[in-house]
């Protein structure tokens, strides 16, 4: 429980479709984006393999970018499959945040 | 039927369009790879090992290692520190990664391991023939085997030196049996010998009483020895003059006579050759000192042999 990569696993896939449903992105700005918003632990090597785990799911379609400064760029897009991934995990986090957060607040209120 | 022929038609078209993008895929990679250094070209290292380890050929893991490789580095650029990129290590970072990637059943590993195996020992085996091949070239063992002393004999990749052997020998021959004579030892030194091999009585002129004797030598990959009636001298490559240098005498009722050479068999023999005389000169028979029809004991004695050895150049 404490293991924080392992409690983001499903977490972060839904993040990283949320995030991408803003426009196409290449996993160093997926990445910016994510420690942006507070995952400061994030690094490359646990966003790689999750990326290539929805890539194979289909949830991406994926374009190579020539860079000036390095290798090309993968960059990442939603498709149909990932727009329909969205919406499930919107709902279930809802759901699952509401549940959670009830506990806490049940839980909290006892305690005092 | 030809919807069966399209399919199989496109389906080996795919396969071989998925061959064509793999091999480009591992050109691209080999070529990528060689940017990699230090930290970046190890961590690279050990993924790729443990990808081809677990995970099947395909343009999947080509594709990742490609991927992973770009990720490097991009890394290294902008100067990011291995334990950055993967802070649970690279093992860790493998375990997410083959959750997305064909990996070998334990059936297809344990097939593949077979495969490898099969391929080592058919590998091994090549190796051995090769080495086998080469030896028996280098050594000439081949030549060897198949020409005995012969092979030595003119060959430029051993020295020659002909050295006259000091001594006389000498073997009792009994006239009334011919053939009781054949086996009797006139030399027997240093794992050579010479042995009388043929005796036989021809008119008088066919020269009447004719013994031959029999030169076995010894020889191995590094050279020969051969103690004979003749000299073996190389004069070029490939060809050497063959010198009669024995002598003999047959010592008969009192008499000594000069015995005359009637040959040599050269080296038709793996491990040596022959040599032949006349016992009795002709003169002998002419002045009638000699007849055909001898029946007592003749010693023979047989000097200026020559000690032929051959020896591998260093």
């Amino acid at each position: 429980l404490v293991n924080r990569t392992q409690m983001y696993k499903g977490i972060l896939e839904g993040c990283v479709i949320k995030i991408l449903s803003m426009g196409s992105l290449f996993s160093q700005e997926i990445l910016h984006a994510l420690r942006t918003y507070g995952f400061e632990d994030m690094s490359e090597g646990t966003l790689f393999p999750l990326l290539l785990r929805l890539e194979k799911e289909g949830l991406f379609t994926t374009h190579k970018v020539r860079s000036s400064i390095g290798p090309d760029r993968k960059y990442y897009s939603l498709n149909e499959n990932s727009q329909e991934e969205l919406k499930r995990f919107t709902e279930v986090w809802t759901d699952f945040q509401e549940q959670v957060n009830r506990i806490m607040s049940a839980e909290a209120a006892k305690d005092e | 039927m030809s919807s069966k022929k399209d399919f199989l038609h496109l389906q080996k078209a795919n396969t071989k369009n998925e061959m064509t993008l793999m091999n480009k895929l591992r050109k691209d990679n080999a070529l990528k790879g060689k940017s990699l250094i230090g930290e970046y070209k190890n961590a690279f290292r050990s993924i790729k090992k443990r990808l081809i380890e677990d995970v099947q050929p395909g343009s999947d893991r080509e594709n990742a290692l490609s991927d992973i490789m770009d990720l490097l580095q991009s890394a290294s650029i902008e100067g990011k520190r291995i334990p950055e990129i993967f802070p649970d290590g690279t093992d860790i970072f493998c375990d997410d990664l083959l959750e997305a990637m064909p990996i070998y059943t334990s059936e297809s590993k344990h097939s593949m391991k077979t495969k490898k195996n099969i391929l080592a020992l058919f590998l091994s085996f090549l190796l051995v023939a090769v080495i086998a091949s080469f030896a028996i070239w280098y050594f000439g063992i081949w030549g060897i085997h198949t020409k005995g002393i012969s092979y030595f004999a003119g060959n430029e990749k051993f020295t020659y030196s002909g050295i006259p052997v000091d001594g006389e020998f000498s073997v009792l021959i009994d006239l009334s049996d011919p053939g009781s004579n054949i086996g009797k030892v006139l030399y027997d030194a240093e794992g050579c010998s010479i042995v009388v091999s043929h005796i036989d009585l021809q008119d008088v002129n066919g020269g009447g009483y004719r013994i031959g004797f029999r030169c076995h030598g010894k020889y191995s990959g590094n050279g020969a020895l051969l103690i004979s009636g003749s000299n073996y001298e190389a004069v070029t490559p490939q060809n050497y003059i063959i010198t009669f240098t024995a002598n003999m005498s047959a010592e008969y009722e009192g008499v000594l006579y000069e015995s005359e050479i009637m040959g040599t068999d050269s080296l038709l023999n793996k491990d040596g050759d022959a040599f032949y005389f006349y016992i009795f000169p002709r003169i002998a028979f002419k002045n009638n000192e000699i007849s055909i029809t001898e029946k007592g004991t003749v010693l023979i004695t047989v000097s200026d042999l020559t000690r032929n050895i051959w020896s591998r150049k260093i």
